[in-house]
């Protein structure tokens, strides 16, 4: 067990290195100046020139990337060129809001999906079934910013009962975790449903129904709890992709995130910032996906017996079954 | 509601009456002039008078507040500003120059409704020479710190501006500045310019003192925290990302302003209809910077203000004269102004409340000259197509011009494409945020690029395109414009000009000369939009149009 997690530590690396070249890669290629960003329009050529110098602007591609990830493994990701703070102390309190409205978020979108694809799967074929996918459907098509909008629009400025940006009051956090969880209800959905009806059709339902088990019982305490696994896992993967995701969100919100952080850095051509917002994000994601992988294989028996074996007992145990 | 449709109708219609009557008269173009002269005499520019016949509010109308509560207003700005100590650390920020216009104050004061200079933390100035100007300190002005104002605090401040903000228009002007005893300060200037006066009435020359500064802990401190200033507010919190705090300040040297509002909260959100909607929801009372079209939206609304106004700024189409452009032929320019349409630029630039520009200075500037009649600025395809003919330039769409532009202004550039088509001229059009525009705007490889001046007051920027030294420093937007010693010398004698009628006649002089070179088309009066709560009045203005924080108030 701890040969895999050290392997998918290791694993981890590459990964990084080539994230953080992609988007340094982008940095190159994107036009403006920093040095010019920096001083401003007013600026001499030789305060720019200097500025450059200054910045390692003019060393070579390879060696600005090599100096840059030094510091990345040193905890430096360089200072922002709009505040002169260093990159990490202004992200670091913008993260854990971003975690808590990607945490609303995804159990919103799970509560809701799971309730859905349930329902669903249940009622198969009728009019429930297509009602629930054309309600699912509809959060998945709609863009995140006009949800955001329509939900400002009712919940805030009609109904008076959220207030419409920021997150000074507590409530301000719904707004965002509807708006970024809404549109996952039909992965969550679909995800339920069909692990479901498989689950459903397992012998042991059959079983229990043969028992005299009440669909009830059927329903909540055997089919669903093995129908989650699935679910779980798709759940542990969002956690990792919505902290990111939430950039158009949090610009309509006016929610102090990461994402609302990198999109100001972009109209800013506040390259530290972007680089830094970008592979922080990047790492938040491997390392979220690697805890979910690592709690996976520690809470299904099954997968930590293919881990421990290299997936050798599965391979071995199918003809034994045969 | 019903009333104010009524009275709305009944201005337009008194207006179209007397426009009607303009148009009458044997010369039209001196009907255009009598119409500007007498928006003129009201303080409003043609485009405010047009907004408030078509039932909008303007800047700088409402009557001074009067109560002092311990209410609070909440004001959504677009973005955060990056410093809260702008001219301490060489930042031109509109945001931050919101803030720290509300927490210092400026020797002198611009009254934005008269355009007359008023004292403010001098009583008094005079020029003791060209470039010498003498300001007297005000008595009794208490500090952030609770110390009075010295005259060794306005010399310690210059000092500021011309090392941290030596490369902006705050510090380079300035050589420095000299104590003459301990109420009187002389400023040197290194232009002559009579305008800078008025200049230091801008919110980067708010005065703070050395000890504050330094209790602050330096610049970089007190741009965290600015807890200095002898303002009408007072800093007290910036929670980063989430708000930046005010609370009035109740030691404010000058006792006839009234502060409604005990605090401020500046909010950010960059997304326009969400700042909106939190004044529709009351969760904030102001909603800055929202675009024009946008804002126009809200006309008539119940729910929420809309406030429409012009900042001095005129939107000006330069041409690339250089290189081997296409527009460095004068047929070319003088074929493409012809075929503009100029109403329609206007209406898409404006949101329909402003009309074309007829000089290049805005039309309630003292300077304002009408260079061109209403007559030069109608469509004439056939007097294009023939310039161009008699030129012998192409007209079968093989001529290809490229623009440059912010995408905020694309709807305009359109319309110059739709324009130019008509006389079989292709206009490749390149929207580009701002960073990119700076930076592409800086090469020059563009035919055609719109950028606005600031044509209210004679500072030594005026006409910066053509000014030999920032044509020399390669400082000049869209590439190197072409200028010559003349106008150049033009440019000067208009900027030191002391009486104001001769600068008026001199830049009606400069203005002839840019036309029969068609050096650059005057587009419209440029405009800024703000939407508030129905209840706010208030809505008052610093320079260049930036909103003043500390003069909003509730209806009655």
């Amino acid at each position: 067990m701890l040969k895999y997690i050290i392997k998918r530590i290791l694993l981890l690396i590459p990964i990084l290195l080539g994230v953080s070249a992609i988007i340094f890669a982008l940095k190159t290629v994107t036009p403006g100046d920093p040095a010019r960003q920096i001083l401003g329009n007013d600026a001499t050529q030789e305060q720019i020139d200097a500025k450059r110098e200054e910045l390692g602007l003019n060393d070579p591609v390879v060696v600005q990337y090599v100096r840059y990830i030094g510091g990345v493994v040193r905890g430096d990701f360089g200072d922002s060129y709009r505040t002169g703070e260093p990159v990490l102390k202004e992200i670091l309190p913008r993260l854990k809001t971003s975690g808590v409205i990607t945490l609303g978020a995804v159990a919103i979108g799970a509560f809701l999906g799971i309730i859905l694809g349930i329902l669903s799967a249940l009622k198969k074929y009728t009019w429930v079934d297509s009602l629930v996918l054309v309600i699912s459907m509809f959060f998945q098509s709609v863009p995140e910013f006009v949800v955001g909008l329509v939900l400002i629009m009712v919940l805030a400025v009609n109904l008076h009962l959220l207030p419409t940006n920021g997150i000074e009051n507590p409530l301000g956090y719904i707004m965002p975790m509807l708006c970024i969880g809404l549109p996952s209800i039909a992965s969550y959905t679909r995800i339920t449903r069909s692990s479901m009806l498989e689950v459903l059709g397992e012998d042991y339902i059959r079983t229990a129904r043969a028992k005299g088990q009440t669909e009830h019982n059927i329903t909540y305490h055997h089919a669903l709890r093995n129908a989650m696994i699935p679910v779980a896992q798709s759940i542990g993967t969002s956690l990792g992709n919505s902290i990111g995701g939430g950039m158009v969100v949090e610009t309509v919100f006016g929610v102090p995130g990461v994402g609302k952080y990198i999109v100001d850095s972009i109209t800013q051509r506040n390259y530290p910032s972007i680089l830094g917002g970008a592979l922080i994000i990047a790492i938040v994601l491997v390392v979220i996906n690697l805890l979910v992988d690592i709690a996976f294989v520690l809470i299904d028996p099954r997968l930590k017996t293919t881990i421990i074996s290299g997936g050798a007992s599965r391979k071995k145990s199918k003809p034994a079954a045969a | 509601m019903k009333l104010r449709n009524l009275a709305s109708v009944g201005l337009a219609g008194v207006m179209a009456l007397s426009m009607a009557a303009c148009g009458n008269s044997s010369a039209p173009a001196s009907g255009a002039a009598t119409s500007n002269a007498a928006v003129a005499e009201s303080g409003e520019t043609q485009a405010e008078a047009n907004a408030k016949a078509a039932g909008v509010l303007t800047a700088n109308a409402d009557p001074a507040n009067t109560e002092v509560t311990d209410e609070a207003i909440t004001i959504g700005l677009a973005s955060e500003p990056s410093t809260l100590f702008p001219s301490g650390t060489g930042s031109t920020e509109n945001e931050a120059q919101i803030v720290y216009g509300a927490i210092t104050d400026t020797l002198v004061h611009k009254d934005q409704a008269t355009g007359k200079l008023v004292p403010g933390l001098a009583t008094e100035w005079k020029w003791t020479d060209d470039t010498h100007l003498q300001f007297t300190i005000r008595d009794g002005v208490t500090m952030g710190d609770g110390k009075a104002l010295t005259a060794d605090d306005v010399v310690y401040d210059v000092g500021v501006w011309t090392t941290a903000s030596a490369s902006t228009d705050t510090g380079r002007f300035i050589v420095g500045a000299t104590k003459d005893d301990d109420t009187h300060v002389t400023i040197e200037y290194n232009v002559k310019a009579p305008a800078m006066v008025e200049m230091m009435s801008m919110t980067n020359f708010g005065i703070f003192s050395e000890a504050e500064v330094n209790a602050a802990g330096g610049a970089e401190g007190a741009s965290k925290a600015p807890t200095f200033g002898s303002g009408k507010y007072k800093f007290k919190e910036w929670k980063h990302g989430e708000k930046i705090v005010l609370e009035r300040n109740d030691n404010y040297w000058d006792s006839n302003w009234k502060g409604y509002y005990k605090t401020i909260n500046l909010t950010f959100t960059n997304d326009a209809a969400a700042r909106e909607m939190a004044v529709e929801s009351g969760d904030s009372q102001v909603a800055y910077d929202m675009p024009v079209s946008q804002a126009a939206t809200f006309k008539g609304s119940d729910a929420v203000s809309t406030v429409v106004y012009t900042f001095g700024q005129v939107a000006h189409l330069w041409y690339n004269m250089t290189g081997d452009h296409a527009t460095k032929d004068l047929a070319m320019r003088q074929a493409i102004d012809k075929a503009l349409d100029f109403d329609a630029l206007a209406q898409v630039g404006t949101a329909g409340f402003g009309t074309p520009a007829l000089g290049y200075f805005e039309d309630n500037s003292p300077y304002y000259n009408q260079t061109f009649t209403k007559e030069e600025r109608a469509v004439d395809l056939d007097g294009a197509k023939k310039i161009l003919e008699d030129a012998g330039i192409a007209t079968d769409g093989s001529v290809e011009l490229d623009i440059l532009g912010m995408q905020d202004t694309a709807a305009v550039y359109t319309v110059i494409q739709e324009n130019l088509s008509k006389i079989g001229i292709k206009v490749n059009i390149e929207t580009v945020d701002t960073p990119t525009f700076v930076q592409d705007a800086f090469g020059g490889n563009y035919d055609l690029i719109m950028v606005g001046e600031y044509t209210a007051e004679r500072y030594p920027t005026l006409i910066p395109f053509l000014q030999k030294a920032t044509v020399d420093s390669g400082f000049v937007i869209g590439g190197p414009k072409i200028t010559t010693p003349e106008i150049d010398a033009a440019i000067t004698k208009l900027i030191e000009e002391k009486d104001t009628g001769k600068a008026k006649e001199e830049a009606g002089a400069l203005e002839q000369t840019m036309k029969d070179q068609m050096i650059v088309s005057n587009l419209y009066p440029e405009m800024k939009a703000v939407i508030t709560g129905t209840d706010i009045k208030g809505y008052t203005t610093r320079e260049r149009g930036f909103m003043d924080i500390t003069n909003f108030y509730k209806k009655a």
